[in-house]
């Protein structure tokens, strides 16, 4: 029985006790000397476990019918639908839709958001933030090479710092790793939206290189290869509303929104001479988003 | 008298028959329940799984926007938290859903257990993921200890996430926020008969759903090398978070915290609940925030 206080199931509890008692039954299979010999149709437990595993298989439906039913008119029709609004997908088709980039607005829209937060902010640049999109996306590409999360600690927002960590975490431990080498070619600003609770602008930065994602122990190739390829990334940042860009560049030019410093962040996120939370989006522009299309 | 003698064995040998007949026909018919139970159960998913795959290449995505009266709710919430940031609200949207998919992919369910309310696990969305982790959590069980965790991998490739947006907010009793969020999570797998256990797992017809069950159990039986597919999860969730009446931001906590602020070591993993020196509870960056229900948008 697990020991951690995690709750299971009833019927969890009854196969774990069978599994207990069938390992009980057969205590002894690795011995070399008379403890191997109580296995076999000459061990009573094993007839036991035989007799109890016969029953078990037989009556289970009336176990499990139970459960099923009371489970069914628990969550009804809701239950189906959310099974199948989950929309999943496999093979070929899961490998090429993840990531798919959302498609490109009007110019015009785009034009008019850029307007709009020019207008509220008149230091605001759109090339810095293609230029820092272009440092950025190659910062990314070391750290998921590297595996290194804290590379990317200066531009990402809290929240997404944690999940690309974890992330890198969860693929580390999964034996998934990732070589290559690749460089932006072309940044551009595709969209500039401003709300009355944030701006937001998103920049999509063409690679070019190559990148292959391995399985360590099987060395089966997941995705990608050592052949050159050509792929889009979206770099999404986002501020509040109320920010304006900093009189000394803010993150983009490696300066601390806060107190204009040179760029130095503790592992936290905030910075060592003013203790700012300089990655929280509420002074300057952070990386809020990262989405690289199939590969 | 000599006549009952004779009669009561015979009667009671009749008795221990019928018994047995009723018996017998009760496990026969909950046998032919269960299986009919399950086998409608899944073919009714798989239909109206076709029949929702089929409306969406028709119709456009829906599109919906902030709830207007967000700015008075956001100047009401602040009078009464004057640190209320939503931003972590935000940064809690994300994490959460990175660690629903964490769950999913290893059948750890310590980092999710501290980020949702009690209720959450009542919930469909919930029961859905407590199932995925429980599943996730046996294969690894079988996998390990006879050396055939390779042979049966499920590896967490990507997980994408669009910018998390607030779409209301309401500080009542308890305070709720609602936050939007698009993602797509891949795994992939490595199995014999993966082709065909991952295309059972998104089948959308009953054709499809049995020339895919067909495949994977060949596969197996035919002891064939393991083989490679993916399998991805996406879609656009409304996520609801609560916290109790009167609770306030503290801002000394809305850092993430890479070590431990009682001992000072670093936390193992990103997704570590404690300091595995000290065991003291790593506390969230937003407070008392906690994830009570997820909703897919397009219901």
């Amino acid at each position: 029985m697990p020991d951690d206080g995690e709750k299971f199931p009833l019927s969890e509890r009854l196969l774990q006790a069978f599994t207990a008692l069938s390992r009980w039954a057969s205590i002894g299979g690795s011995g070399a000397d008379g403890a191997a010999r109580r296995q076999g149709c000459g061990n009573p437990l094993t007839w036991i476990k035989i007799v109890v595993f016969l029953l078990v298989l037989v009556l289970c439906p009336l176990f499990f019918l139970p459960i099923v039913l009371v489970r069914l008119a628990q969550t009804g029709r809701t239950g189906f639908r959310y099974g199948v609004a989950i929309r999943t997908s496999n093979g070929t088709a899961a490998r090429w839709r993840h990531g798919v980039l959302p498609p490109l607005p009007d110019p015009g829209e785009l034009r008019a958001g850029i307007a709009t937060i020019a207008g509220h902010d008149p230091g605001f640049r759109a090339r810095a933030l293609t230029e820092w999109a272009t440092e950025a996306s190659a910062l990314i590409g070391q750290s998921l090479v590297s595996g290194e999360a804290v590379l990317t600690r200066t531009f990402m927002s809290n929240g997404l710092y944690r999940t690309h960590q974890a992330l890198l975490e969860l693929r580390a431990e999964a034996d998934v790793s990732c070589a290559g080498t690749w460089q932006a070619v072309q940044a551009f600003v595709v969209e500039a939206t401003r709300s009355v609770l944030e701006d937001e602008v998103r920049v999509r930065v063409t690679c070019q290189g190559w990148c292959w994602e391995r399985h360590g122990p099987t060395g089966v190739t997941l995705r990608g290869g050592p052949d050159a390829a050509t792929w889009s990334e979206d770099l999404t940042f986002a501020r509040a509303a109320t920010a304006v860009t900093p009189g000394t560049g803010g993150l983009p030019a490696s300066r601390c929104p806060s107190c204009g410093a040179g760029l130095d962040l503790d592992p936290d996120g905030a910075c060592r001479y003013c203790h700012g939370i300089v990655t929280a989006g509420s002074h300057d522009w952070v990386l809020v988003s990262w989405q690289r299309e199939p590969w | 008298m000599v006549g009952q003698v004779v009669a009561s064995p015979v009667l009671a040998a009749s008795g221990v028959r019928v018994a047995f007949a009723v018996i017998e026909l009760v496990i026969f018919a909950s046998w032919a329940l269960l299986f009919a139970v399950l086998i409608g159960m899944l073919v009714y998913l798989t239909v109206l799984r076709g029949r929702r795959e089929r409306r969406r290449l028709r119709t456009p995505p829906v599109v919906t926007h902030a709830d207007p009266r967000l700015p008075a709710q956001l100047g009401e919430m602040r009078r009464a938290d004057p640190h209320f940031d939503e931003q972590l609200l935000r940064d809690a949207a994300q994490m959460a859903c990175l660690v629903i998919f964490a769950a999913m992919a290893t059948g750890d369910e310590q980092a999710i257990r501290r980020l949702v309310t009690p209720p959450f696990w009542s919930t469909v969305f919930g029961r859905w993921v407590k199932t995925s982790a429980h599943d996730a959590r046996v294969r690894r069980t079988r996998g390990s200890p006879d050396g055939r965790a390779a042979r049966q991998a499920r590896l967490p490739l990507d997980y994408q996430a669009s910018a998390p947006e607030l779409i209301d907010l309401a500080p009542g009793s308890p305070q709720r926020a609602r936050i939007r969020v698009s993602f797509s999570q891949l795994m992939a797998m490595i199995a014999p008969g993966a082709e065909g256990q991952a295309a059972m797992a998104t089948a959308t017809s009953l054709t499809s759903l049995a020339g895919s069950f067909g495949q994977a159990m060949s596969q197996r039986m035919d002891g064939a090398p393991a083989g490679l597919d993916w399998l991805s999860w996406d879609g656009q969730y409304d996520l609801a978070f609560t916290r109790p009446a009167g609770s306030r931001t503290d801002p000394s906590t809305a850092l993430a915290r890479r070590n431990c602020t009682a001992c000072g070591r670093a936390y193992r993993s990103e997704l570590a609940t404690a300091c595995e020196y000290c065991k003291a509870e790593r506390p969230t960056p937003w407070g008392q925030w906690r994830l009570a229900n997820v909703t897919v948008v397009d219901e």
